[in-house]
């Protein structure tokens, strides 16, 4: 506002101010009195009225009254008056009559009139004696009149008043203004440039005073400017170069003044924090474009290097540079946008020639692509060192440079042992050249290989390693180095493996589950239909093994399960499949049996294994087993039908009572049981006193002299029941089943027993083992032992074994008969001829005496062949200095023939018939004839 | 027991023996200001009511005319009136008289300024002479009664008021007036001084108190009582001396036959 306005308005302010206050207090004093006046009045008229009319009143003067009444009114004193006697009545009224009816209130005073009359009651009495009172009201219309012209007269005489006051501030203020104003162009003529603008300063007051004053202002500073000027112009030059460096450079510059005032802000702080210069010069405020964490971390360590308390504001960054110190520190940066940039920023004190302090820089770097970088590294890094798989980086030469924790742990080399070394070292020797070389060959031309290769580890373990090399190259495009990663697989392989077990087997029991199984049984009936012989499957299901769990718990009755399992496996055969159905049902496949009686024979040994009581650690259990056979391809062709057989099988051997089999097939259960009845039987047999069982002794001519040399040992079978049970009817059972071992010793110990006697002195006794004698049956031990007890010298005790024993060829078998020849027990070849020994076996064991068997000497009279076969053996065996035993003689022609052919020995009915120890010793005292 | 003492008691019976008071009026004739009379006779009429048992209420009226008026309509029970209103209304509506100022016979007298030409009554002949009012007893009527029959002819000014008499006969306006002793005694000295007493009428017996014909026999007699007993107590005393009474005698009726002998009515009409 201008100053002249200011001072009018001011001034008309006061004014009116002042003037109200004085109208207003004039008027409330002029009412206030004139109130007072009126009250007087009220009172005086009154008085007067009580005086004037007080004869009339005493003397009941009505017209007096009356009169007096008129007077009043007409005189304008009262508005209304009337009279009235001792009782109120009114006597006589005047004035406007309705006044004095309506209800009357003396009014005390002013205050208490509210109906512009001052209504007053007055009481005319003498000598205590009231004659009657009159009433009369002051019209009040004449003060209000006249108040109201007053305020009026009043408000306009104030308005006319302070109009022309102002008209006469407005004067001053001109006057003042023009002065000021004068000064006022001439300093903006000044401030433009314009020094040669004068003012006019005429007068003595004091604003011509100012105006001289700022004439020779003027003048001085004409005088100067052009001094300044041309050292401007210098400076000018000087600063814009300066100021251009700032521009041009690269990092972000802002410079303040010693507060911190920022002065300069380059293009490059521009840049980088996205404001413009002019939006921050000339604030002081870090904190618009700094972390408040970042500036407050600071400040705590500025604070402690200096020893002083936190500074606050600009000041945090400018503390150590006050102090002379550099602050040099990664911080960052929020750009306007509101991105987080990483800076490193060096804050430094701007001095003067003179050592004064003039300001502060501040130099940012915008460091973000090298923090990724680092970051990038440092990742790398972590990858590196934390990675799972082993890393191998080698130079080009292929020498290792460096190797992180995970090879250490995989390989067992450290760091130190390879750095520098070829990684040949881990090659395991597995794999041909050929395969490295194709390695070289794929980085070579792809720049990669992958694979799986067998490393070897420091302590020598090969492992199975999944590696993977790649070539790194430069930008020109040459290898500077070989990065390879591999991963000990061993332990993927056997959780795979685990897996897959796992897939493939009951937990509990470790056996196949039914999954396996069927796989199991889907090959071996391809391989049964390919090789032409059956496969059995066996469902048994464990009797009472409910109440076993019952009664003892579950873990007790799992652990039932395991020894079962345990028993069951232990009467199968390597290619027999044992698989747990689920709950206490197994499945058993047998495979490459010849005849379903086989199965029986398995199936019963099970089921007298499984009715063996547990030990469930300390608990015993007595289960049972039911079974149920069938058999392929008899029963069935396909997995489906042969199971459901097995299943009714089972559930029939269930209902026939239990703890028994069945067979499918109702004809094959009759004879197994019958088999089965035998076996039993021959258990029976076996049983020490059971004398069911005799050893007969077939003897052995030399075919010259017709002198006994020897004897074949043959056990023979009475049964109570059934007679005389062949040998081919239980031995065969008696191999298949363990029996063959009890009942093998218990004939060692006969024919030991038997021959031990100084009588048989000269002759040789041999005995027949058969192969699962040799690998389960009888040891070297329990031979020589029952040599021993006997006295039995061991050279007159031969054991006969057929070629396929020979056939296993293994060590076991190689190891057992050396051992029973080292004994000094001979060794007999039976049935030479018949089987598929390859002649290296001859020389391989160690055999003492070929028996070319039967069926040549029965045909070889008529047979051609049979007869060139004798003749071919009968060499070979003269070329090895084996003897021959010829078994089967029953006829001279043989005999001669054979003796003939340089045959020594010979064995069959025409020599001698198996007989009891008895007649064989009567022979012996009676030779057989000639 | 003393006077004083009886009619103490006698006022105390009255007082026990009445707890209902009557209220009468009394009406006295206006020979001032009424107020001024009310101020002198209010405080008297209270003794003489509580003497007699009743309650004595002053009254007036605005001028003698206008009081016979209301004496002629018989509204006053008690009233004090001149003797030529009492002939008048002892007639009708028939006031008895009951009692009066005591040795105070009424006289009229015809003042003239000490130093004025008027020296004997003849003197007075064809005069303008001021008089209160016309039916001021003693100041006009009885001093007009006696020059008609003198046979002096004047000229009446009825000025309203003794004090007006005085004034305008002082003041020399009138040659001489009608006014009574009593007047000029208590007038104020600096007034009374110029004055003298011309003539003196003949003596007649001063206003009665007298009550209307409706008030019982008894009560007048009480009444009358009451005013006599007035001057025999202290209080009595003041109160009179208030109205400037000596003291107060029974009246009767027949007292103002001499007034009546005056036929005064001739008079008054012809100067009405």
């Amino acid at each position: 506002m201008k100053f002249r306005t200011k001072t009018v308005l001011g001034v008309a302010l006061i004014q009116a101010v002042l003037l109200a206050i004085l109208v207003l207090s004039v008027l409330d004093r002029l009412r206030t009195s004139n109130e007072r006046q009126i009250e007087q009045r009220a009172n005086v008229t009154g008085q007067l009225l009580v005086a004037a009319a007080r004869d009339a009143m005493v003397s009941y003067d009505v017209s007096g009254l009356q009169s007096l009444a008129t007077d009043l009114v007409a005189s304008g004193e009262v508005a209304y008056v009337d009279f009235r006697d001792e009782d109120a009545k009114i006597m006589v009224a005047a004035g406007d009559a309705t006044q004095s009816r309506r209800d009357f209130r003396a009014d005390r005073s002013m205050a208490d009139v509210d109906d512009g009359v001052l209504d007053r009651e007055v009481i005319i009495e003498v000598a205590g004696q009231a004659y009657g009172s009159a009433r009369f009201g002051m019209e009040l219309d004449a003060l209000t009149a006249l108040l109201a012209e007053v305020r009026r007269w009043a408000i306009s005489i104030s308005l006319a008043e302070m109009a022309l006051v102002a008209m006469f501030s407005l004067l001053l203020g001109s006057l003042l203004t023009r002065r000021l104003n004068d000064l006022r162009v001439a300093s903006r003529e000044i401030a433009a440039g314009n020094l040669r603008h004068r003012i006019n300063d005429h007068g003595n007051d004091e604003l011509a005073e100012t105006a001289r004053a700022f004439n020779s202002m003027s003048d001085h500073l004409a005088t100067v400017s052009q001094a300044r000027e041309s050292a401007l112009a210098e400076v000018g030059k000087l600063a814009s170069f300066q100021r251009a460096v700032l521009e041009a450079s690269d990092s972000a510059i802002i410079v303040t003044d010693e507060r911190g005032v920022i002065v300069r802000f380059n293009a490059a702080a521009e840049r980088l924090l996205e404001y413009r210069a002019e939006e921050i010069v000339g604030l002081a405020t870090p904190e618009r474009f700094h972390d408040p964490a970042e500036v407050e971390a600071h400040a705590l360590s500025v604070a402690e290097e200096l020893d002083i308390e936190p500074p606050r504001g600009v000041e945090v960054f400018l503390a150590l540079a006050r102090h002379g110190l550099r602050d040099r520190g990664e911080w960052h940066y929020i750009t306007r946008s509101r991105q987080r940039v990483p800076v490193l920023v060096s804050f430094s004190g701007v001095y003067s020639e003179d050592e004064r302090l003039l300001g502060f820089m501040c130099v940012a770097q915008d460091i973000s692509s090298l923090k990724r970088a680092d970051q990038r590294m440092r990742e790398a890094a972590n990858v590196f060192e934390h990675s799972l798989e082993a890393i191998m980086v080698t130079d080009v030469n292929g020498d290792i440079r460096a190797v992180n924790p995970a090879f250490t742990r995989i390989s067992g080399y450290s760091s130190a042992e390879v750095v520098g070394k070829n990684p040949r070292l881990l090659k395991s020797d597995q794999h041909e050249p050929a395969v490295y070389q194709g390695i070289w060959k794929s980085l070579h031309e792809h720049g990669y290989w992958e694979g799986e290769i067998w490393n070897r580890r420091k302590d020598g373990e090969i492992f199975p390693a999944w590696q993977s090399i790649s070539s790194i190259r430069d930008t020109q495009g040459r290898v500077v180095e070989y990065v390879s990663m591999f991963s000990d697989i061993s332990i993927r392989r056997r959780a795979e493996e685990e897996i897959r077990y796992r897939a493939w087997h009951d937990t509990l029991t470790g056996l196949p589950n039914r999954g396996l199984l069927e796989q199991h049984l889907q090959q071996a009936l391809r391989e049964s239909r390919r090789d032409g012989d059956k496969v059995a499957v066996i469902f048994i299901d464990l009797d009472y093994f409910k109440s076993v769990n019952d009664t003892l718990g579950h873990d007790k009755g799992d652990l039932l399960l395991c020894q079962a399992a345990r028993r069951l496996a232990a009467c199968l055969r390597e290619s027999d499949t044992l698989a747990r159905q689920g709950g206490d049902e197994f499945v058993v496949v047998l495979q490459g049996i010849r005849h379903g009686q086989d199965a029986a024979r398995v199936v019963g040994m099970m089921i007298d294994s499984l009715g063996k009581p547990f030990d469930l650690d300390g608990h015993q259990a007595h289960i049972g087993a039911s079974a149920g056979i069938t058999i392929y391809p008899d029963d069935g062709d396909d997995c489906q039908i042969l199971y459901r057989n097995a299943d009714l099988a089972m559930y029939r051997a269930k209902s026939a009572g239990r703890n028994n089999f069945q067979f499918y097939t109702a004809s094959m259960t009759a004879a197994a049981l019958k088999r089965r009845e035998m076996e039993i039987e021959l258990r029976q047999a076996l049983q020490p006193g059971a004398a069911q069982l005799q050893v007969h002794y077939q003897p052995i001519v030399d075919l010259a002299s017709g002198r006994m040399v020897g004897a074949e040992a043959l056990v023979r079978w009475r049964h109570p029941q059934r007679g005389l049970i062949a040998p081919d009817q239980f031995i065969p059972l008696a191999e298949e089943t363990c029996l063959i071992n009890p009942l093998g010793h218990w004939v060692l110990e006969q024919v030991c027993r038997d021959f031990a006697a100084p009588e048989m002195h000269g002759l040789t006794v041999s005995v027949n083992i058969s192969s699962r004698q040799i690998h389960s049956g009888l040891s070297l031990a329990a031979l020589g032992k029952l040599l021993d007890r006997h006295g039995m010298p061991s050279n007159r005790l031969a054991l006969e074994i057929t070629e396929g024993v020979l056939l296993a060829d293994n060590e076991a078998t190689l190891t057992w008969l050396s051992g029973v020849h080292a004994l000094g027990v001979r060794i007999d070849l039976d049935d030479f001829g018949t089987g598929y020994s390859s002649l290296a076996y001859l020389k391989r064991f160690p055999i003492d005496r070929l028996k070319i068997d039967r069926s040549f000497v029965a045909d070889m009279i008529d047979d051609q062949d049979s007869l060139i076969l004798i003749e071919t053996i009968l060499a070979m065996a003269e070329g090895m200095r084996l003897p021959v035993v010829a078994e089967g003689i029953e006829h001279e022609a043989q005999r001669s023939a054979l003796r003939q052919r340089g045959c020594a020995f010979g064995q069959g009915y025409l020599l001698g018939r198996p007989m009891p120890i008895g007649g064989f010793r009567d022979l012996l005292i009676t030779p057989p004839g000639n | 027991m003393s006077p004083s003492g009886m009619s103490v008691l006698l006022l105390l019976f009255c007082l026990t023996s009445m707890p209902h008071a009557e209220v009468l009026s009394v009406g006295i004739t206006p020979l001032k200001a009424a107020s001024k009379l009310a101020g002198e006779w209010t405080p008297l009429l209270d003794e003489v009511g509580r003497r007699a048992g009743v309650t004595l209420r002053f009254r007036t009226a605005p001028s003698i005319p206008a009081f016979g008026e209301r004496l002629a309509r018989g509204e006053y029970d008690i009233a004090y009136m001149n003797p030529y209103h009492y002939q008048l209304y002892s007639a009708r509506p028939g006031y008895r008289a009951l009692a009066r100022e005591r040795d105070r016979p009424l006289e009229g007298v015809l003042i003239v300024r000490k130093d004025g030409r008027i020296k004997n009554l003849r003197d007075l002949d064809g005069s303008t002479l001021s008089f209160p009012t016309p039916l001021a007893f003693a100041a006009s009527i009885l001093t007009q009664a006696e020059l008609q029959q003198q046979g002096i002819r004047i000229k009446a000014r009825y000025v309203q008021s003794h004090d007006s008499v005085l004034k305008g006969v002082a003041a020399g306006s009138f040659d001489a007036g009608g006014t009574i002793l009593k007047v000029l005694r208590t007038a104020d000295p600096r007034l009374a001084g110029n004055l003298r007493v011309l003539h003196k009428t003949a003596l007649y017996q001063p206003h009665p108190f007298s009550v209307h014909p409706r008030i019982a026999t008894e009560l007048g007699d009480k009444l009358r009582q009451a005013f006599i007993s007035l001057e025999r107590d202290e209080t009595g005393r003041k109160l009179l001396a208030d109205v400037a009474f000596n003291g107060m005698e029974a009246a009767n009726d027949r007292d103002y036959d001499d007034v009546r002998r005056l036929n005064l009515e001739k008079l008054i009409e012809a100067v009405r």
